[in-house]
């Protein structure tokens, strides 16, 4: 019969829950996906990154190791790869006796160079994890060089079976490519300790990162600028000859020291594979294995370019010039812009691309608007997100001064808390700011005299009649409009201006100016009205008149294609 | 001494079952929803994007397969029983000694102090050989000559700093040649210098 213990119960479920809590949550799968195409060689890696020596701790180190053999095949028991039987079998072949100790698990003496491989761990020993921690923070060195220069020389991240000779070989140092020379040693013997290579690796790095030159104390073989680089060991394949290779970075020029070849397209082309006769693997390999690993080689880089700028009107219905605006007028700025560095821009989150005032960094913008996000930053990106060689838009308000003049302001994309970006070529609006004199045709209404009491239809005169009209027009000028004054305001007449009106009759200033401004005074986006007689003409017909308020012996008003009509039957 | 009550009533069991469906189901649920799947959490793409990462994921067998090619590439020593096939040979010269690869890496850039630098690799590990550079005119007349040591490097080594003097070398096209010897191993390299 089924029984519940409620004990067991419990431990169960509290077993589920922290197994589903740490698998899920606190181990989250990082992909880091290697790129060959992004391979550089001219800059396979930053000076930053290089030399980020803080980049891990011992126990991130113990843990990556850790992770990249799950099951170190301690006893040699699965088949080898290598032929020979079991791995233990093929060891012995070699005169190597199991246990196989992996490097997760390798403990080293530097003093003394004892270790434990198949053995215990010996007095005064530290871990590898802490060797290599020790001596990336000695030389300044990034302990991720280390482990992948591990893997790129001797696989040994991710051997489950290495043999002692990758622990005293584990950095290639002291060990030529190829062995050439009957009964020589493949490697220095003075190097040959785990410890050794780690060590010299480093300082090496270090005194390549230190000492870019070449004399007769100390050499750096391939320095920053144009070095003729081997395509691969021509003694393991054809001769590829050099290629020139302009290095970037001292970062780069350590490394090429170190493994000092060029890894060909067919090689880069092959991912971690095999390319052709002329492929070399060291420094691709590096490149593959540090993305996969550790992420960018590269630090991030923030730029971009202007591809176009269009300014409308406040309302977007047309495109207009900038060069005559009227005082505090407002436009719309839609800025077309590319995405040239290295990171995706988002519109949101902790460091969202905006647009800032450039020419004083986190100064007011001469032309703030209201709606901006302060004085000093203009408005975000318009799409959610806009990746690296993608085009997006900002899109923003720009108010005028309040005054005469030509104003230039500078503005630049930034990620907010984190960077500003740079470019070539800059950007900025030119805004000048004049008095404008324009008008917007409203209406106009007839009556039969100028007691406004009786409506008049202008469609049905009779030759000679008088009726009384009012004109609306709506001042869009950037001053007011005055009846009086050294410039009073008058209508005019238009096509072409100051032409003696057929219409003239008894009340008109003059036959080319029918009135005065009713008003005392009409301010910008005010209607104003011009009363006067029309006086049809003697002849059946139909009869267009234009007219065109004018600041009197100032200025004349835009040209307005509306017009008065009169039909005489 | 406690002694838990035997559980016997099937109400009892129902309610304990429940609470285990529940505690059983609420991890997955909420692993769901961290995944912006329920309740619209976004995991931020930003900070993914913008901070190193380390993975800790296994390693994969293409990873695994080149690393196993690191290690069936080593041997310790030059192992005289194979053929010619399976490792690369060694080439005696006429002195006896064994060839070496000589790369002029630099034939003549002009460096910080207006001289013109001079650098080559040997792909041997030697801390005791010699490099001499001779820089030859159009006429086949030595016009540079100076030795210098090598330093020995990761895997191969490179000539200590050959540094002509510019004065020493009106404009015009020269012959640089750069020969390496050791007790073992000799070679050399030319390339073109213009000035």
């Amino acid at each position: 019969m089924f029984k519940l213990n409620i004990r067991s119960v419990t431990k169960a479920v509290l077993f589920m829950l922290v197994f589903v809590m740490s698998s899920s949550l606190v181990s989250p799968s990082v992909a880091n996906a290697a790129d060959p195409s992004q391979f550089s060689a001219e800059n396979i890696i930053s000076d930053n990154i290089f030399t980020n020596s803080s980049s891990m701790s011992v126990d991130e180190i113990q843990r990556f190791l850790n992770s990249k053999v799950p099951n170190c095949d301690t006893m040699g028991t699965k088949r080898s790869e290598l032929g020979g039987g079991t791995r233990a079998q093929y060891l012995a072949s070699k005169g190597i006796t199991v246990p196989i100790t992996c490097l997760k698990d390798f403990y080293e003496n530097p003093a003394t160079k004892e270790n434990n491989y198949g053995k215990a761990i010996p007095a005064g020993a530290i871990s590898a994890a802490q060797i290599v921690s020790n001596y990336a923070k000695q030389f300044n060195i990034n302990p991720q060089v280390i482990l992948v220069t591990f893997q790129k020389e001797n696989g040994l991240i991710t051997d489950e079976w290495p043999t002692p000779k990758q622990f005293t070989q584990a950095l290639g140092f002291g060990c030529p490519d190829v062995v050439v020379s009957p009964g020589a040693p493949a490697c220095d013997p003075a190097y040959s300790s785990f410890s050794s290579q780690v060590y010299q690796a480093a300082r090496y790095f270090r005194g390549y990162m230190d000492n870019q030159y070449c004399n007769r104390n100390w050499c750096t073989t391939y320095l920053v600028g144009n070095n003729n680089i081997k395509w691969q060991d021509p003694r393991v394949g054809p001769n590829c000859g050099t290629s020139v290779v302009n290095i970037r970075n001292k970062a780069t020029s350590a490394l090429y020291s170190y493994t000092p070849y060029r890894p060909n397209q067919a090689a880069l082309n092959a991912g971690y594979g095999t390319g052709d006769g002329c492929s070399a693997y060291g420094n691709r390999n590096f490149y593959l294995y540090f993305s996969d690993w550790f992420g960018a080689t590269k630090d991030p880089s923030f730029s971009w370019q202007v591809v176009g700028q269009t300014i409308y009107d406040e309302n977007k219905a047309a495109i207009i010039p900038t060069d005559y605006l009227r005082k505090g007028e407002r436009v719309i700025v839609s800025l077309k812009v590319k995405n040239t560095g290295s990171e995706i821009w988002f519109k949101d989150g902790p460091n969202p691309v905006r647009l800032g005032i450039e020419n004083q960094r986190d100064s007011a913008g001469v032309f703030c608007d209201s709606t901006w996000l302060s004085c000093s930053r203009i408005g975000s990106i318009v799409e959610s997100q806009i990746a690296p060689g993608d085009e997006g838009h900002f899109e923003f308000f720009l108010t005028a001064p309040d005054s005469i003049g030509e104003f230039r302001q500078y503005a630049a994309p930034l990620l907010e808390n984190r960077a500003w970006m740079s470019n070539d070529t800059g950007f900025n609006t030119y805004i000048k700011t004049n008095e404008k004199y324009a008008w917007e045709w409203k209406s106009y209404d007839a009556w039969t005299d100028n007691t406004k009491t009786t409506r008049a239809d202008t469609n049905t005169l009779s030759p000679n009649q008088s009726i009384f009209v009012t004109l609306y027009a709506k001042n869009t000028s950037s001053t007011a409009w005055n009846k009086a004054g050294a410039n009073p305001t008058r209508l005019g007449t238009s096509h072409e201006i100051d032409r003696t009106s057929q219409f003239c009759t008894t009340g008109w200033i003059s036959c080319i100016r029918p009135a005065a401004m009713d008003q005392t005074i009409v301010y910008p986006g005010q209607t104003a009205s011009f009363s006067f007689y029309v006086k049809a003409p003697a002849t059946k017909g139909e009869y267009r008149e234009y007219f065109q308020p004018v600041l009197e012996y100032k200025a004349w008003t835009t040209e307005d294609f509306n017009h008065m009509f009169l039909k005489v039957i | 001494m406690l002694v838990p009550k035997k559980i016997k009533n099937k109400k009892g069991i129902a309610v304990i079952a429940t609470v285990a469906v529940l505690l059983v189901a609420s991890p997955f649920v909420y692993v769901y929803a961290f995944n912006g799947n329920l309740f619209g959490w976004q995991k931020s793409n930003t900070s993914k994007e913008q901070t190193p990462t380390i993975n800790y994921d296994k390693p994969t067998q293409e990873q695994i397969d080149a690393g196993n090619d690191a290690k069936s590439d080593s041997d310790d020593t030059y192992d005289s029983t194979k053929g010619e096939s399976d490792q690369p040979s060694a080439v005696t010269l006429p002195s006896g000694k064994y060839s070496a690869d000589v790369t002029i890496i630099d034939s003549g850039s002009i460096n910080n102090d207006g001289d013109v630098s001079i650098r080559a690799s040997v792909d041997a590990i030697d801390s005791q050989g010699k490099c001499t550079l001779n820089i030859l005119t159009k006429s086949g007349a030595v016009a540079v000559n100076q030795v210098a040591d090598t330093q020995a490097q990761s895997s191969y080594s490179s000539c200590l700093g050959f540094i002509v003097n510019k004065s020493d070398l009106p404009s015009g096209t020269y012959t640089v040649k750069i020969t390496y010897s050791s007790n073992t191993h000799e070679g050399s390299a030319s390339a073109e210098l213009k000035l």
